[in-house]
């Protein structure tokens, strides 16, 4: 996620951080399919100001690079949000 | 308030007692709404054995109801990670409260309803106060609250707590809930058939486990089959254990996810839907006021710029706007001193009580009297700053610096508050979540270097150092901030290790703060400050008056003082430094007091005529030229230097270990004391040593 640049968007394909940082993303909402948005870089270069489901959340490139995002070809492409079945 | 809730059950004629937690997202408005709901009537206190805040205060429900309100830390969801959450939590699970009030942020419904269907499972009456609800509308988000509440089979009740709005009917609907009107089976999130199927599983497996762990069965299912490392160790039968991790290894080989992001999937897909289903986009606005501001404030260009601007705003209203106030103060004290002094006169007391009294007793008092108005000031600006929503943007345009030191960006704040005064820069560490990050703001922020400092660097720089004051003076700046980044480096890597805390930080939108909300904050700290640090740097004052008067009929404060003879006995421990003179040690002693009280004593042992008595207040008129050249006779400029690091260094004065006890506990406090002292002693000493053998070899 550290690779999007500012005014870029995706959609995350896969978390890999593990422990406190995992739990504190799922329950921000930052989870699989979800659409992301860099805002901007802080003046110092870190961290990032993502958008994400109409609210903006900060983290280090440290903590981003965990973070897997698909890049939208187009600026602005719009992906729409699937509603995910699981089958275990 | 006090409708009158048609309950059905007789509960006599007293008042029923209930106690009422309000959980929500951070910022969404609790402290808000609880002022609203109890008023005056509230205690502010800690949760036990951490600094978090624990507020709590009463309403009166309705005539048979009185109900205790309690603000529980803002969290984004239940899971046992975090300091707030776990406090949360256990209140919640462990305590059981009657009813929860659940504030939901409506311009951002999709993350605060993730913990609302959490809050669900626990089994706990509930209604949602759905607050915010102009900031929504400024947003053209229209909400149906009917869709809401009849979805979630929770009464739901949309209020602007900001403007009192909806708080009465808040009252009426806990009133309600708490006489067991609402007895509907609230929704759940349903996670799946498959899912369903091995949480009922589980659930069979649990019964006895979730009565004896008096948990809702459902939600300790949940929260095993999640995973959760606190129930895991709670669980007895580690065969059960077992068998749910079964069914959760092979639910994740299925789906090559881990269940914790499944169940949390669900939920937000159960969010999403309801939300879908609720709110109606009247017009689309992609960029709100809040990324208008942030553009320019918070930009690569001006980020930094302006949150110097905001630092030195704040630096001149503590620290300038309060010099008159002190003033004020210290000449009212002086007033009162004199009339008391007067007054013990008249009736005859002895002289030396009336000189513990006064200096001791009185002049501690006004010693921390005086740390009231920039502290107050301080709070102002930090309250202000928090409730608009400019702290956090401060911490994402800081990280990079602070991160540099293993410290979040949180911390600049402290720091740069510390070269005022060292006290409102450790009390400002409250706005930092995690304790050991705290812990390290706290302990390097004496090494900064306070403005009382200041005048002891020009009197003795001053003495010394003819031409180089200027240079002498900022070189002992930048090695106080050399010290701090140092010491919490090393910090960091020894006493205080821990792993850097991932930094992940919501941006809220900025909101209009209220100053009613405002004030109430900082009349809370300020008052927290008075009682905890206060009592212990008026004892240690009276202590040290006490040595300086002692034995009875010297002068005080002199030679022949247990003050005096301490400082006489001890001072040959300074020959390492260079500075075995009685009156240094002697001065190090009241610098203790306040650090600027070295120049009242420095003037008043060095014999300079017209210095009030009271060497603390160290505020008298000193005959500069005379001093300065008894002074630069007893100094050499390497032995000045290195008295004038140990003065840098060395203990906190007692106001700050007064502040360090208060936010750390006294434990800290000693630590900070001993450590500060020997780093002083062995750097002078250093510096003095090598400078001397420098000096020798050219
Ligand atoms: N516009 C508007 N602002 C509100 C409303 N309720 C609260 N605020 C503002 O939102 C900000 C945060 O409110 P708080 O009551 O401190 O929020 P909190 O949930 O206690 O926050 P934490 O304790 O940090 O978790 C303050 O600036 C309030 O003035 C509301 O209904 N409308
Ligand atoms: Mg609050």
């Amino acid at each position: 996620m550290d690779h999007l640049s500012p005014g870029e968007r995706g959609k995350v394909v896969r978390i890999n951080a593990t422990g406190d940082l995992r739990q504190r993303l799922l329950a921000m909402g930052l989870l699989p399919g979800v659409e992301i948005e860099l805002v901007r870089i802080a003046p110092l270069g870190d961290p990032l100001d993502f958008k994400l489901r109409n609210f903006h959340l900060s983290m280090r490139k440290n903590e981003a690079r965990n973070i897997i995002v698909e890049r939208f070809n187009h600026h602005g492409q719009r992906g729409r949000r699937k509603r995910r079945h699981w089958h275990w | 308030m006090g409708r009158e809730a048609g309950g059905k059950e007789g509960i006599g004629t007293g008042r029923k007692s209930c106690r009422v937690a309000i959980v929500g997202n951070p910022n969404c408005g609790k402290t808000t709404l609880f002022n609203e709901l109890t008023g005056a009537r509230q205690k502010v206190g800690n949760w036990p054995g951490v600094t978090i805040e624990k507020k709590t205060g009463f309403l009166a429900v309705n005539n048979r109801i009185k109900a205790e309100i309690i603000d529980l830390p803002g969290i984004y969801s239940l899971s046992a990670y975090s300091l707030d959450e776990r406090i949360a939590r256990d209140y919640l699970l462990k305590e059981k409260p009657d009813a929860i009030i659940n504030i939901v942020d409506a311009s951002n419904l999709e993350r605060n309803l993730f913990l609302t269907t959490q809050l669900l499972e626990l089994e706990i009456p509930m209604i949602i106060s759905l607050n915010l609800v102009d900031a929504a509308e400024k947003k053209n988000l229209k909400i149906d609250v009917d869709i809401l509440s009849s979805h979630l089979h929770i009464p739901v009740v949309p209020t602007v707590a900001l403007k009192g709005q909806g708080i009465d009917k808040i009252t009426e609907m806990i009133g309600n809930v708490l006489l067991g009107e609402w007895h509907k089976k609230m929704a759940r999130v349903r996670f799946g058939a498959d899912g369903e199927k091995h949480i009922s599983e589980a659930e069979e497996l649990l019964h006895e486990a979730a009565e004896r762990m008096n948990l809702p069965l459902r939600w300790l299912a949940v929260k095993l089959f999640e995973g959760d490392k606190e129930y895991e160790l709670l669980l007895e039968n580690k065969e059960l254990l077992d068998r749910i991790n079964e069914y959760r290894g092979k639910a994740e080989k299925m789906v090559g996810e881990d269940t914790e992001t499944i169940i949390a999937d669900y939920r937000y897909g159960f969010v999403c839907g309801l939300v879908k289903e609720a709110v109606t986009v009247t017009a689309d606005i992609r960029i709100t006021l809040s990324e208008k501001i942030d553009a320019v404030i918070a930009s690569r260009i001006l980020g930094i710029p302006f949150f110097a601007l905001v630092i030195f705003l704040m630096f001149k209203i503590s620290i300038d706007f309060s010099q008159p106030g002190i003033e004020y103060i210290d000449s009212r004290f002086a007033l009162l001193l004199n009339w008391i002094n007067d007054q013990l006169f008249t009736i005859g007391a002895p002289g030396w009580i009336s000189y513990i009294v006064v200096n001791g007793v009185i002049g501690g008092t006004g010693t921390v009297i005086t740390f009231v108005v920039p502290i107050a000031l301080v709070f102002l600006c930090l309250s202000f700053l928090e409730d608009i929503g400019y702290l956090s943007r401060g911490a994402f345009v800081m990280d990079r610096l602070m991160h540099w030191m293993g410290l979040p960006g949180k911390a600049f704040i402290p720091l740069i508050l510390g070269f005022g005064c060292n006290v409102p820069g450790i009390l400002a560490t409250r706005v930092m979540e995690n304790e050991k990050d705290r812990l390290i703001t706290i302990l390097i922020n004496p090494f900064i270097s306070c403005g009382a400092r200041l005048p002891v660097y020009i009197m003795i720089a001053g003495a010394v150092f003819a031409r180089n004051v200027g240079t002498v003076v900022f070189s002992l700046y930048a090695a106080g901030i050399l010290m701090a980044i140092t010491v919490g480096l090393i910090f960091r890597r020894t006493i205080l290790k821990g792993p850097s805390t991932p930094f992940v930080m919501e941006l809220p939108p900025y909101r209009l703060p209220t100053l009613k909300g405002i004030l109430l904050h900082t009349w809370e700290n300020v008052w927290s400050f008075v009682k905890r640090a206060g009592t212990l740097i008026v004892a240690i004052i009276l202590l040290l008056v006490v040595l300086g008067y002692l034995p009875v009929g010297v002068t005080p404060n002199s030679k022949d003082s247990i003050l005096g003879k301490v400082g006489l006995a001890v001072s040959p421990v300074f020959k390492p430094q260079g500075f075995a003179n009685w009156k240094a040690s002697v001065a190090l002693f009241t610098g203790l007091f306040a650090k600027e009280a070295v120049v009242g004593t420095m003037g008043a042992l060095y014999g300079v005529e017209s210095i009030n008595p009271d060497s603390s207040g160290g505020r008298g008129r000193i005959k500069s030229s005379t001093l300065r050249a008894k002074i630069a006779r007893d100094f050499t400029p390497l032995s000045a230097y290195s008295f004038l690091l140990f003065i840098l260094l060395y203990s906190p004065c007692v106001a700050t270990m007064g502040a360090i006890s208060k936010e750390a506990g006294l434990k800290w406090a000693v630590f900070s004391v001993l450590f500060n002292t020997a780093a002083a002693y062995i750097i002078s000493m250093g510096v003095f040593q090598i400078g001397t053998l420098i000096k020798t070899l050219f």
